[in-house]
């Protein structure tokens, strides 16, 4: 009995002992953590310091892990070029952009033979691009009677592909626009679809509010942006 | 029975130690009370040695960062500097690092004449002392009560020349939880797009706007940046291979991968609060409907099935709902559901064009962008429908609302002043901010979580 009584006094002596010091020095912490060498450690912990050179560096790193994946969508590459030679801003360009797929037949091995012949009518797509009003994708006549004569000339030029890009004016947060110049991009893919056009011929891509044909503010500007571009692809 | 009793002493022993902790620590600003006074503080202007560099003028933006942190929380009425009488503070006790710990023969406490800082009004005061030598920076601050005459909280950081503003940062962090006991937020981050180079790139910076990092260079259109849960990634939509596709950034290593590339859009990310999911926006059958995603770009799941847009989904903090926008009911409205879908309940019917929803991470808000009346503004409901209060009015377009990590402020993009810019408010609306100052278009604020480091 002596025996386990002192046993267990030892044990409550210890544990108090040791609880004092912990809270005691949790509590002397705030004061002492300056006078000791305790916040130089915690300091030093912080030392990932390099980490603000590495933010910096990351954008060379970036270039490897883009080539890792073409596969992703190495026929979209080409596209890239797109934007810029936005229809009617850049005429001029397009016609260069057109010449180039011939200029590269390694890309179009099988047709290579066929495309020179099949050189397709040319037609001014910028000069059918349609429009929609705020916040709606649904086709007006006019956009419908613009769509008919991209759908005859396809008909007429079986190898020609064509990208509809879905796009939206300022007003509106980004992500919504992008969803709405998606839903109005396939309201234009649909349309053609049922006008006998191969849905496999039809590609269709939403930039949003991100590339406006009119950089203005008014709702002049605003209205010519909410609209469907029609781009003839490779 | 001895045995007995000594266990019960025991255990009572232990309540006692651990209830005093916490009855001796004082709460000096009940913030949780909506009508809390501010704390009047007087920040010292910080001093250097004179062996310091001076053209650097560390102490003065130390000074000026710690400043801004307080004046931006809210809780404080800063002491105006004017007041201040130079020679009321005499030297801190200073010496080589090594050897400070002994200075203090006067403790710091002696050398301050708190009667002369009650009088300007101050209740605490924070003296500070930045030096630099032998590469690297050592800034020494230190909070005192100066109505009980006391140090409530001191520090001292070591590191090199560019930690300063985020030593101060630490610092401030430190004053807060030792006089509200909550945390502070300080050491954060922002991250946006901004169109500075003629494309839009993902930056990121200090939550205060300074130490801005280019994040992306992918020379296309990247958009909708968002932090993972633990700050250290973040996921967002970028253009680069010709599509709307998410990518994935990690910001300690720089390392960027593909998550999603399917045909059409791959955007509007939005990471769980667990980490485990991230919830995107993908038009892969047509229509944009709402998808969750494991990190690794596995575990795809549908969540909406709707012929109307659904987009921008928006996680509660329990991460048991999601709020999105959806033009279902013919107009864009933010709806809510449960994380797997179901249960969906519309929240907006004010105006006929709300979206953006940001669930406050307090998780009594929703802070989502109206149009009213031609333009955009920061509005925020309670997430029962509830309680719908217009933040911002004549700030031209505002949008894109993000929280802060303590649910008190907000950033957003504004085109007050031209361009746009990012720019913080409290969450009432008030004391607003300008936060970036090029003319490049910044949008797309998304504040960090708190930062370990």
């Amino acid at each position: 009995m002596f025996r386990k009584s002192s046993v267990w006094l030892v044990v409550l002596v210890s544990v108090v002992a040791i609880a004092f010091i912990a809270t005691g020095c949790a509590k002397k912490q705030v004061i002492k953590e300056e006078a000791e060498a305790k916040p130089v450690v915690e300091a030093k912990k912080e030392e990932p310091k390099p980490e603000p050179a590495r933010v910096a560096e990351k954008p060379k790193e970036e270039a490897k892990p883009e080539e890792a994946k073409p596969e992703v969508r190495a026929e979209a590459k080409p596209e890239e070029a797109k934007p810029e030679a936005k229809p009617e801003e850049a005429k001029p360009e397009a016609k260069p952009e057109e010449a180039k797929p011939e200029a590269k037949p390694e890309e179009a091995k099988p047709e290579a033979v066929a495309r020179p012949e099949e050189k397709p009518t040319p037609i001014d797509l910028a000069g059918l691009r349609i429009q929609f009003a705020f916040d709606d994708y649904n086709l007006s006549s006019k956009a419908k009677e613009n769509l008919e004569k991209i759908a005859s000339w396809m008909s007429r030029n079986p190898s020609v592909k064509i990208q509809v890009e879905g796009h939206a004016c300022e007003i509106g947060t980004n992500e919504y626009n992008l969803a709405l110049g998606e839903r109005r991009a396939n309201s234009a893919k649909k349309y053609l679809e049922g006008l006998g056009v191969s849905s496999a011929r039809i590609s269709t891509i939403s930039y949003g509010e991100e590339r406006p044909l009119d950089p203005g503010h008014t709702e002049e500007s605003r209205s010519k942006n909410r609209r469907d571009e029609f781009v003839k692809m490779k | 029975m001895v045995k007995k009793s000594f266990t019960l002493l025991l255990v009572i022993l232990f309540l006692l130690i651990i209830l005093g902790e916490f009855l001796w620590a004082k709460v000096y600003i009940d913030i949780r009370s909506p009508s809390f006074r501010k704390f009047p503080i007087a920040i010292s202007p910080f001093k250097t040695p004179i062996f310091s560099n001076e053209e650097m003028k560390l102490e003065e933006r130390a000074t000026e960062i710690l400043t801004n942190d307080l004046s931006i929380s809210g809780f404080f009425a800063l002491i105006d500097p004017r007041t201040f009488v130079e020679n009321r503070v005499r030297a801190l006790p200073r010496g080589s690092s090594s050897v400070t710990a002994q200075g203090p023969a006067a403790s710091p406490s002696e050398a301050i004449d708190y009667r002369s800082w009650a009088n300007i009004g101050a209740e605490a005061l924070v003296l500070g002392e930045v030096s630099y030598k032998d590469r690297s920076l050592i800034l020494e601050a230190r909070l005192y009560d100066v109505v009980k005459k006391e140090l409530i909280v001191g520090r001292r950081y070591i590191g090199e020349i560019t930690d300063l503003s985020r030593m101060v940062h630490r610092f401030a962090d430190e004053i807060i939880f030792a006089l509200t006991g909550e945390h502070g937020f300080f050491m954060t981050k922002i991250v946006y797009i901004s169109k500075a180079t003629g494309n839009k790139e993902i930056y990121l910076m200090d939550f205060d706007g300074r130490n801005v990092v280019q994040l992306t260079r992918h020379q296309s259109i990247c958009l909708s940046p968002r932090f993972s849960p633990d700050g250290t990634k973040v996921v967002f939509t970028s253009y680069k291979a010709g599509n709307s596709d998410l990518y994935i950034k990690d910001l300690r290593t720089g390392e960027e991968r593909g998550l999603s590339h399917y045909p059409g859009l791959n955007i509007s990310p939005s990471w769980s609060p667990d980490g485990q999911k991230i919830a995107i926006t993908l038009s892969k059958h047509g229509n944009p409907e709402i998808y969750t995603i494991r990190p690794d770009g596995t575990g795809l799941l549908r969540l909406t099935d709707h012929p109307a847009i659904d987009v921008s989904p928006a996680w509660s903090p329990d991460g048991k709902r999601i709020a999105f926008v959806s033009n279902r009911g013919g107009n864009p409205q933010v709806y809510i559901m449960d994380a797997d879908g179901q249960n969906i309940q519309r929240l907006t019917f004010e105006g006929n064009y709300n979206t953006h929803p940001a669930w406050s991470p307090r998780g009594d808000r929703i802070a989502f962008d109206s149009l009213i009346e031609g333009n955009h503004n920061i509005c925020t409901i309670h997430p029962d429908g509830s309680d719908f209060r217009i933040l911002t009015a004549n700030l031209e377009r505002c949008e894109t609302p993000s929280w802060s990590p303590d649910g008190r402020h907000l950033v957003f993009s504004s085109t007050r002043g031209g361009g746009s810019n990012i720019f913080l408010m409290d969450a009432e609306g008030t004391r607003i901010k300008r936060l970036t100052f090029q003319k490049g278009g910044d949008t797309y604020p998304n504040w960090s979580p708190r930062l370990k480091e």
